[in-house]
C-alpha cells in the first residue's frame, strides 16, 4: 500500500522537486500538497497521511506555528513530521525538534538524504 | 554581542553555499535532458533574470542572484526534471527564486550559527543593479556558457579584520 505524504512548502518548485525525488527513490507514495500551514491543516481535516514534510518560512502560517498546532491535536500529534528548511542553525533545529519534528533535513540535500530520512521515519527511528 | 561576520567570511560562505546548492539540488549535468541548450534560446528574451531575498537577523541584509534567462531555463529544467522547451516563464522564475532562497539560507547558516535568521519570500527584480551601495560579498559561478552572480549587501557595516577594532 502506498504511503500518503503531505508536502507543505510555499514554493511550487520545491514541492515539485520533493515529489520528484520521492518518486525517483522508488518509494511507493501518494503525495498531497499545501502551500502553508493553514492550507495543510485544512487538508488534514479531510485526508489521512502517514507523514508530513514541511518547510519553515511560509506566509500565513509558518512551519513553527503549524507544528505547534499539530501538537495540540489528539490525532494529528501522532503523525510524524520531517522539517525541510534552508536554516541549518543548531538552535532552529532544536526548536523544531522541541515542537515535535521527528526529523530535520537542511537544504541543500542529496536525493538519498531525503529517502534516508523518510526510511528512518517509517522505520520508527528519528531522522 | 558577538562580532559581525567579516566580508571574507561572507565571501567564503557565499562560494561554499553556491557550490553546495548547485551540486546537490540542481544536478547540473546529471539530470540534463536531451534537448540542446540552443533549443530554449528563441523562447527567452536576452535579458537577465534577477531574484532578491531579504533576510533579517544579526546582521540583516539582501542577497541578489542574477543569471541570463536562457541559463535559468536550463537549471529550472534540471531541477524540475522537465524538457526546457516545455517550461513557462513562471516556472523558471519560481525555480530561480527557490535557488536564491536556498543559497541565502545556506550562507546565513554558515555565518550566523549563533543567531536565528528569517528569510522573506524571494522576489523577481526588474533591475539587477543596486546603485549607491557596494556589496559585502560577491561570487560568480559558471553555469554552462553563462555566469551566475550572487551578491550580498548588509544593512549594517561589516568590519574587515583591519577595521574591526575601530567598529
Amino acid at each position: 500500500m502506498a504511503y500518503r505524504l503531505l508536502i507543505v512548502d510555499d514554493s511550487p518548485a520545491m514541492r515539485s522537486f520533493v515529489k520528484r525525488v520521492i518518486q525517483a527513490s522508488g518509494l511507493d507514495a501518494k503525495c498531497f500538497e499545501a502551500s502553508n500551514g493553514r492550507e495543510a491543516l485544512a487538508l488534514l481535516g479531510a485526508e489521512w497521511v502517514d507523514a508530513i514534510l514541511t518547510d519553515i518560512n511560509m506566509p500565513d502560517m509558518d512551519g513553527e506555528e503549524f507544528l505547534r498546532t499539530l501538537a495540540t491535536d489528539d490525532v494529528l500529534k501522532n503523525t510524524p513530521s520531517l522539517v525541510i528548511s534552508t536554516d541549518a542553525t543548531p538552535q532552529r533545529i532544536a526548536r523544531m525538534r522541541a515542537l515535535g519534528a521527528r526529523g530535520y533535513l537542511s537544504k541543500p540535500f542529496l536525493p538519498e538524504d531525503l529517502r534516508g530520512a523518510l526510511e528512518r521515519i517509517f522505520g520508527g527511528t528519528d531522522a | 554581542m558577538p562580532d559581525p561576520p567579516s566580508p571574507s567570511a561572507f565571501e567564503d560562505a557565499l562560494r561554499d553555499a553556491l557550490t553546495d546548492v548547485l551540486h546537490k539540488m540542481f544536478f547540473i549535468g546529471a539530470f540534463a535532458d536531451a534537448t540542446p541548450p540552443e533549443a530554449g534560446r528563441e523562447l527567452d528574451p536576452p535579458a537577465e533574470l534577477a531574484a532578491r531575498v531579504h533576510f533579517h537577523g544579526e546582521p540583516s541584509g539582501d542577497l541578489l542572484l542574477v543569471l541570463n534567462r536562457q541559463a535559468a531555463r536550463g537549471i529550472a529544467a534540471d531541477f524540475l526534471g522537465e524538457n526546457r522547451s516545455c517550461l513557462t516563464g513562471r516556472q523558471i522564475e519560481e525555480v530561480f527564486c527557490e535557488l536564491a532562497n536556498m543559497i541565502c539560507g545556506a550562507v546565513l547558516s554558515r555565518v550566523e550559527s549563533a543567531a536565528t535568521f528569517y528569510l522573506a519570500s524571494p522576489v523577481i527584480e526588474p533591475c539587477a543593479d543596486n546603485p549607491g551601495r557596494s556589496e559585502t560579498a560577491k561570487c560568480v559561478f559558471p553555469v554552462g556558457d553563462a555566469e551566475l552572480t550572487a551578491r550580498i549587501w548588509m544593512e549594517e557595516p561589516v568590519c574587515g579584520p583591519l577595521e574591526k577594532s575601530a567598529c
